[in-house]
């Protein structure tokens, strides 16, 4: 038993290893640019031009990042609400769970 | 006789009490007064664990009033266990303040204050009644309230506020809650409940003071959508201060969560338990990954990884006790890593004045130390093969996997994201070139704390069954209902 259990998460990490050197290695790539005037191949240089702290700005926005960031501005009313809607919610599972 | 471990809310109490009263004497006394006592409460909280193993619950009837009449502390393996982190991370909290700039110097009110605060912290968890938890809930409120506010900067006031705002009314639900309780069953004591919901059932109106009660208990642990305060008042507080909120109340907050799925047997709360912390680890996750303040990132970063916990002792409803016990392991790898995290941010703010990412790009390039531990704390939070985070996810996974197999592969995929805004973080500081060129030196007290908690990540990295054996004793006496029961009512 406890050698299958070890098995199942062997895969587990190695599955999720994969995605990651993916995830990682892409963005890391992209950061690098040639630029400058390109004159027989002599004058080109590589500069780091995007910055560390955007290299996943893709994923992000992908993922719905900047929404999630722009619900969270200080806005007392609309946090007033979700704790409305959370209340709402454990109200609803616990009748759910109760009397149902 | 007292057991050792029901000191340290008074030995807190008195450090609060004090420190203000040393200042009169030296400007020196109170970080002392606040370092005694944070390790007194740390040393007597740890000493009390074998006891408790012993025992299995240690209890103790204030001015000798018997329960439910009197009001008892309770002590058994969970409260234990959360006592120690919550004093773990006031001793870290100290050692940090005394070393770090805060934009408010840290006078004798900023130690008083964080003393009552862990006082309420630690007695939330040992109080073994309801309206007492109320009561010491409220006196960690407010000191983590005035402890955030009197922070000086652009834009503190509006998000203490906010914050002030947010937590009152949590606590009034609570308060709500229960004041519907008593009316229900006649009794605030956690046993008497236990038993009294066991025999009657679950009324109508116990039925909304509970789900009042949760909601306070949710709010504090962070959960979305209880969850806005956390990066507000991390955001605002100086970064000791955001520490304390991070591992001291939301650590507080899963506490009360587990304390009420599991002793009081609020089992129709278990599926949302788990399902909120699926959607705080992905809302978490992804804010984390575009926040641009390292004091938000930890922010958001705190809310995944308690949803995590939270997917574990909801999950142990679901899928069995080793999902809480892994949980609880969880749990424990966060307030390590916490402290890790939050050490080197102090750190990065002494010598820059800044927590944004972009402004302090390549600081932490010069020091090994400080790269080491940011790598081991990302690591630790991602659950990287050899750190803490790994046997915790893997524990929580596996029963997880047979039941729910849709929210496991979303919690491995927020596995991944963090690890992504965890190296986005750490490409950042240690491996871009820095704009200005400032030594950062560690001083030896910070650099122990550091390499003591690296060690105890990677340790339980190594060896996860000891994590795992933590949880599970934690959980088995949270579950013992009837040896909470007998310890406490006789």
């Amino acid at each position: 038993m406890e050698a299958a259990v070890s098995l199942e998460g062997l895969r587990i990490v190695i599955g999720w290893t994969a995605v990651l050197v993916v995830l990682l290695y892409l963005p890391l790539q992209s950061r690098v640019r040639r630029t400058g005037a390109y004159a027989c191949g002599l004058d080109t240089k590589e500069v780091e031009d995007v910055d560390p702290e955007s290299m996943y700005d893709p994923l992000v926005h992908y993922v719905m990042g900047d929404i999630i960031e722009e619900k969270h501005d200080g806005s007392v009313h609309e946090y007033y609400y979700w704790l409305l809607a959370g209340l709402l919610l454990v109200l609803l599972a616990m009748i759910g769970g109760v009397f149902l | 006789m007292m057991y050792p471990i029901f000191w340290s809310v008074f030995v807190l109490l008195a450090g609060g009490f004090l420190a203000p009263v040393g200042a009169r004497i030296n400007r020196g006394i109170p970080p002392f007064i606040a370092g005694l006592a944070t390790l007194a409460s740390g040393v007597l909280c740890f000493y009390s664990l074998p006891e408790i193993y012993e025992n299995g619950i240690l209890t103790h009837n204030m001015a000798g009033w018997v329960p439910p009449v009197g009001i008892p502390l309770v002590a058994d393996g969970l409260s234990g266990i959360v006592a120690c982190l919550v004093a773990l991370v006031g001793f870290s909290v100290v050692l940090l303040s005394s070393r770090t700039r805060t934009d408010a110097e840290p006078d004798e009110w900023y130690y008083s204050l964080v003393l009552v605060m862990l006082a309420g912290l630690t007695g939330v968890v040992l109080s073994g009644d309801l309206f007492n938890v109320f009561v010491f809930l409220e006196v960690s409120s407010v000191s983590a309230y005035a402890l955030v506010a009197r922070q000086k900067g652009y834009g503190v006031a509006g998000r203490a506020l906010v914050f002030v705002l947010l937590g009152a009314l949590s606590t009034s639900l609570v308060l709500l809650g229960v004041a519907l309780e008593y009316a229900s069953y006649g009794t605030l004591n956690i046993a008497d409940l236990a038993l009294r919901i066991g025999s009657i059932g679950l009324t109508g109106v116990a039925v909304f003071g509970g789900a009042f009660l949760v909601a306070g208990f949710l709010f504090k642990s962070a959960l979305v959508p209880f969850h806005a305060w956390k990066p507000e008042a991390v955001g605002a507080g100086a970064i000791p201060v955001g520490l304390l909120l991070l591992g001291g109340s939301t650590t507080t907050g899963v506490y009360l969560m587990a304390r009420t799925l599991y002793t009081l047997g609020a089992a129709p709360l278990f599926s949302l338990v788990f399902y909120l912390g699926v959607a705080s680890m992905v809302v978490g996750g992804i804010a984390a990954l575009h926040a641009s303040d390292l004091k938000r990132i930890l922010a958001f970063s705190s809310i995944s990884q308690t949803g995590f916990v939270m997917f574990g002792v909801g999950g142990s409803g679901l899928a069995g006790e080793l999902a809480g016990s892994a949980g609880v392991f969880h749990l424990i790898g966060m307030v390590l890593v916490d402290i890790v995290l939050f050490a080197i941010v102090a750190l990065l703010y002494e010598a820059f004045g800044t927590t944004s990412l972009s402004r302090i790009r390549g600081a932490g390039r010069a020091n090994t130390l400080l790269m080491a531990g940011f790598m081991v704390g990302v690591l630790g939070l991602a659950g990287a093969p050899a750190t803490s985070g790994f046997g915790s996810k893997l524990f929580m996974f596996l029963p997880v996997v047979r039941v729910h197999p849709l929210s496991t592969v979303v919690a491995m995929v927020v596995s991944v994201v963090t690890l992504a805004y965890g190296i986005r973080m750490a490409y950042s500081l240690f491996f871009t070139r820095p704009a200005k060129s400032v030594r950062l030196v560690a001083p030896p007290s910070m650099e122990l704390l550091l390499i003591l908690c690296m060690f105890a990540i990677l340790v339980l990295g190594v060896y996860p069954e000891m994590g795992l054996s933590i949880g599970e004793w934690a959980v088995k006496s949270a579950l013992s209902r009837p040896v909470y029961i007998a310890g406490v009512l006789g």
